[in-house]
C-alpha cells in the first residue's frame, strides 16, 4: 500500500514537474510572438519566406571609389592632480587641451597595387592659454605637430612576392604590452604610459619585400630612414635631468639626429610560420639602439643613437583559452655611457593571455634584461663617470585585463606595468574606460599612476616622474 | 500514377515522421550551406532605449573539406574600418579553431585563443558560437512538437549539451530550436543563457533561394531578461554570391594585412 501511494506520489510530482516545465516552455517561448510583431514594424519589406529561388545575378551598383579619404579630430586634455615642478613650472592643474587632426588617403591603383597618404597634426593650446614659462625644449616638443605618418606603395610583383615601398609600421613579436623583438620601428616616448597605442610606433622609410611560401612568409627589410625615437622635453615634467644628472649642462647636451645615407642603411631580415594552433617567427636586424648614450667628455659631449644588431624568435601557442607567448633576443652592440665597450644583452619573454571569462581578457607579460660583462659603475652614480642607471638584470612586468560591457559600447581597462623582481623599481598604473558615444565617435577617459621606487638612487629617472600623476580625456570622431 | 505518387508520399511522411531528434539535427547539420560565398553584412545593434549603431563588413566563406574558412572585414563606421577577422572553424570538435584579428591602429596581426565561444561577437547579440557550426554528437535532441511558424511546419527541438564543457564554450544551458521541415533550416532558436538568467531569441526574419542554397538574408537576436528587452541585433546580407573563385590563399594572415 505504501508502495503504491509512493508511485502515485512520484508520477503525480513528475507530471506536475513536466507540467510547470512546459508552463516554462510556453512563457519563454511567448517572447518569439512579442518579437515577431516587433519584426513588423522594423521591416516592411517583410514577405514571409518566399520559396522561390531567386537569381544570383549582379545588382546594378554605384561601382566603390578608388579613392577613399579617412581621418579623425580628436581633443585631448590632462589635469595633473599632485603638484610637482620641473624647471620652476608647476606642472599640476590642466595641463593639455589639444586639438588633432590624422588624415588618411588611400587610393587603389589597381587589384594588386594601392597607394596611401597619412599625416597628424596638432595644437596644444594650454601653451598659450597658461601663463606659465614654459621652455623652448617643451613648447617645441609638445605645443604643436605636423608630419608625415605612413605613406607607401604597396603590391604584388608576383602570386607570391609583395613589396611596400615608403615610410610604414612593421611590428614584430608577439608580446602587446612589453618590446623584446620589436625593434624595427622608433617610439614615441614623449608621454610615457599614456601615448595611445596607434600613435606609439613612428613610421620608417624602407624597401619591404615579402614572399609567400606555404605556411611561412620570408621579409627583407632595407630602412633608408634613420629615425629615431621622439624623446621628452628636456627640462619638462617627463625629463627633469636636473634631478637625474648632476651638472646637467644648460641647454641639455644635444641629441644628435643620424644621417640617413647608404653608409647608414639599416637591414632586416623575418621568416614567419603561422600553424594550427601556434605560430613561430625568427627575427635578424641591423638596426638602430631604441636609446642615446654619450660620446666625448663635457662640455663637448653629445648624445648620439649607435647601431644594434639583434638576432631573436618569437613563439604563440593557442592551448584552449590561453594564449602562451615567449619572445627571446640577443642583441649585441649596446653603448653605454659608463663603459667604454660595447655590450650584449639577453632580452627574454614569457608571458599568456587568457580569454576564457566572457568579453574579458587577461593579460600577462614578464620579461629580463641580462647585461653580458655588467661592470658595477653602470648602476649609479661613479664619481667622474656619467651614470646610466641600470642594473645587470633587469626585469619588467606588465599586467592587463581589459572588459567589455554593454555589448562593447564600453571598455574598461586595468594596466600594471612594474620594473623589478619585487616591481621595487617602479612603474605606472593605469585605468582607462573607452566609451562608444555613437558611431564613430569614441570618449576615453583614464588615470595614469606613476609608482615611486624605494631605491631612488638607482633609478632617479623614475621618482622624478612620480608625482606625474595624472587625469585625461579624449574625445575623437572618426570620418 | 497516383498510387505511385501516393506510395512515395506516404512514404516519405512515414520516413519524416520516424525521424528522431538526432536526425534531423545531423540533416540541419549536413544541409548545403553553399560554398565559396562573398556577401555584404549590416549588423545593427539596438539597445534597451532604441539607440541604434550600425556596421557593415565583407564577408568571404570557403569550405576546405569538412572545415570551413571565414574572412571578415569591417567598412564601416570609420573607427572599425578595415578591422579583420579570420577564422579556420574545424568540424572536429576537439580541435580548437584557429582565429585572427587584425587591428588596423595596430597594424598587427593578433591570434586570439578561445575556445570559450560565448563571448559577444563584435558587440552584437550572437556569439562567436552563433557564427560556427555545432558539433551534432554535443547535444541531446528532443522533439517537443511540430508548430507552424510563418506558415511554415517546424520541429520544435528541446536542445541540450551533453557536458559542461560545452555549455561552458557556449554559454548556453539548452536551446529551443524550430526546424522548417521542408528544407531542415533554423528559423527560430530560443537560448538560455548560463550567466545572468537571460535568455536569447534568434529568429530568421527572410530566408531566400540562392544557387539552390537557403540563405538566411535577415536574422536576429535579442536578449531578454523576464520580459524586457536587453538589446538587439539585426544581421542583413545583400549582394549574397556562391560559388565564387575565392583561392585557400585568401583566408590567410597576409590578407588581414593588406587588406581589400
Amino acid at each position: 500500500m505504501m508502495h503504491r501511494v509512493l508511485l502515485t506520489f512520484l508520477l503525480l510530482f513528475s507530471l506536475g514537474a513536466s507540467l510547470h516545465a512546459q508552463e516554462n516552455f510556453a512563457d519563454d517561448l511567448s517572447g518569439f510572438e512579442e518579437e515577431n510583431s516587433l519584426v513588423d514594424t522594423l521591416s516592411d519589406d517583410l514577405d514571409g519566406f518566399g520559396e522561390e529561388s531567386i537569381s544570383s545575378e549582379p545588382e546594378i551598383q554605384t561601382p566603390p571609389s578608388n579613392l577613399s579619404i579617412n581621418g579623425n579630430v580628436a581633443f585631448k586634455t590632462a589635469y595633473g592632480y599632485r603638484e610637482h615642478d620641473v624647471d620652476s613650472v608647476e606642472y599640476s592643474g590642466f595641463n593639455q587641451a589639444q586639438t588633432a587632426l590624422y588624415l588618411q588617403l588611400n587610393y587603389k591603383i589597381n587589384s594588386d597595387w594601392k597607394l596611401r597618404l597619412s599625416g597628424d597634426g596638432f595644437y596644444d593650446a594650454i601653451y598659450d592659454l597658461s601663463a606659465k614659462d614654459y621652455n623652448q625644449d617643451v613648447l617645441d616638443t609638445y605645443k604643436t605637430q605636423l608630419r608625415l605618418d605612413d605613406t607607401y606603395l604597396q603590391g604584388r610583383l608576383t602570386p607570391e612576392l609583395d613589396l611596400k615601398l615608403g615610410r610604414q609600421i612593421v611590428i614584430w613579436g608577439k608580446s602587446d604590452s612589453i618590446r623584446i623583438t620589436d625593434v624595427i620601428n622608433p617610439l614615441d616616448n614623449r608621454l610615457p604610459g599614456i601615448t595611445d597605442i596607434e600613435d606609439l610606433r613612428l613610421s620608417t622609410t624602407m624597401a619591404k619585400l615579402d614572399y609567400y611560401l606555404g605556411s611561412w612568409n620570408f621579409s627583407a627589410m632595407a630602412i633608408a630612414e634613420s629615425r629615431i625615437f621622439l624623446e621628452a622635453a628636456p627640462r619638462g615634467e617627463y625629463f627633469p635631468v636636473d634631478a637625474v644628472f648632476a651638472n646637467a649642462p644648460t641647454p641639455f647636451i644635444e641629441l644628435v639626429e643620424p644621417n640617413s645615407s647608404l653608409e647608414d642603411m639599416q637591414y632586416a631580415f623575418a621568416a614567419n610560420g603561422v600553424f594550427s594552433g601556434w605560430d613561430l617567427s625568427f627575427y635578424g636586424a641591423d638596426v638602430l639602439d631604441s636609446r642615446w648614450h654619450l660620446e666625448g667628455a663635457l662640455p663637448n659631449a653629445k648624445r648620439v643613437v649607435s647601431k644594434i644588431q639583434m638576432l631573436g624568435s618569437a613563439l604563440n601557442i593557442a592551448y584552449g583559452s590561453w594564449l602562451l607567448k615567449s619572445e627571446v633576443a640577443y642583441i649585441n652592440g649596446l653603448k653605454y655611457n659608463s663603459t667604454q665597450d660595447e655590450k650584449a644583452r639577453l632580452d627574454a619573454l614569457v608571458g599568456f593571455d587568457y580569454m576564457g571569462i566572457s568579453d574579458t581578457v587577461l593579460s600577462l607579460e614578464i620579461a629580463n634584461r641580462h647585461i653580458f660583462e655588467y661592470e658595477s659603475q653602470m648602476s649609479g652614480l661613479t664619481l667622474g663617470v656619467v651614470p646610466d642607471y641600470i642594473q645587470e638584470d633587469e626585469v619588467q612586468t606588465a599586467l592587463r585585463t581589459t572588459h567589455s560591457f554593454s555589448n562593447d559600447t564600453l571598455n574598461a581597462t586595468l594596466l600594471l606595468s612594474t620594473f623589478g623582481n619585487h616591481w621595487q623599481y617602479g612603474g605606472f598604473f593605469r585605468g582607462s574606460l573607452e566609451y562608444d558615444v555613437r558611431d564613430g565617435v569614441v570618449a576615453n577617459f583614464g588615470v595614469i599612476d606613476y609608482l615611486d621606487t624605494p631605491l631612488q638612487q638607482d633609478k632617479p629617472f623614475t621618482h622624478a616622474i612620480s608625482n606625474n600623476d595624472r587625469l585625461y580625456l579624449d574625445i575623437t570622431y572618426s570620418f | 500514377m497516383l498510387i505511385k505518387t501516393l506510395l512515395i508520399t506516404t512514404l516519405t511522411l512515414s520516413s519524416l515522421l520516424a525521424m528522431t531528434g538526432q536526425e534531423i539535427a545531423q540533416k540541419v547539420h549536413d544541409r548545403d550551406d553553399g560554398d565559396n560565398s562573398i556577401a555584404t553584412m549590416k549588423m545593427t545593434l539596438i539597445d534597451k532605449n532604441d539607440n541604434k549603431r550600425v556596421r557593415e563588413l565583407k564577408t568571404f566563406t570557403k569550405d576546405k573539406g569538412e572545415d570551413k574558412l571565414k574572412l571578415m572585414f569591417f567598412l564601416t563606421p570609420a573607427d572599425v574600418k578595415n578591422t579583420a577577422f579570420l577564422t579556420y572553424d574545424y568540424e572536429d570538435s576537439s580541435k580548437d579553431d584557429d582565429q585572427w584579428l587584425y587591428l588596423p591602429e595596430l597594424q598587427k596581426v593578433k591570434r586570439i585563443a578561445s575556445s570559450d565561444k560565448s563571448s559577444s561577437f563584435m558587440g552584437s547579440d550572437f556569439t562567436y558560437s552563433d557564427m560556427t557550426s555545432r558539433n551534432v554528437s554535443d547535444y541531446t535532441y528532443e522533439i517537443m512538437k511540430e508548430p507552424v511558424v510563418k506558415g511554415h511546419k517546424t520541429w520544435q527541438m528541446l536542445v541540450t549539451p551533453k557536458s559542461e564543457k560545452t555549455i561552458e564554450e557556449t554559454g548556453y544551458t539548452k536551446s529551443i530550436v524550430f526546424v522548417r521541415q521542408d528544407n531542415f533550416v533554423i528559423i527560430q532558436a530560443l537560448n538560455y543563457i548560463k550567466a545572468g538568467n537571460k535568455l536569447k531569441y534568434m529568429m530568421v526574419n527572410d530566408l531566400q533561394l540562392i544557387d539552390g542554397v537557403w540563405t538566411a538574408l535577415e536574422m536576429q537576436m535579442v536578449t531578454k531578461k523576464g520580459k524586457k528587452t536587453l538589446h538587439k541585433t539585426i544581421f542583413e546580407f545583400s549582394n549574397y554570391k556562391y560559388n565564387q573563385d575565392l583561392d585557400e590563399s585568401l583566408f590567410t594572415t597576409r590578407t588581414l594585412q593588406r587588406g581589400l
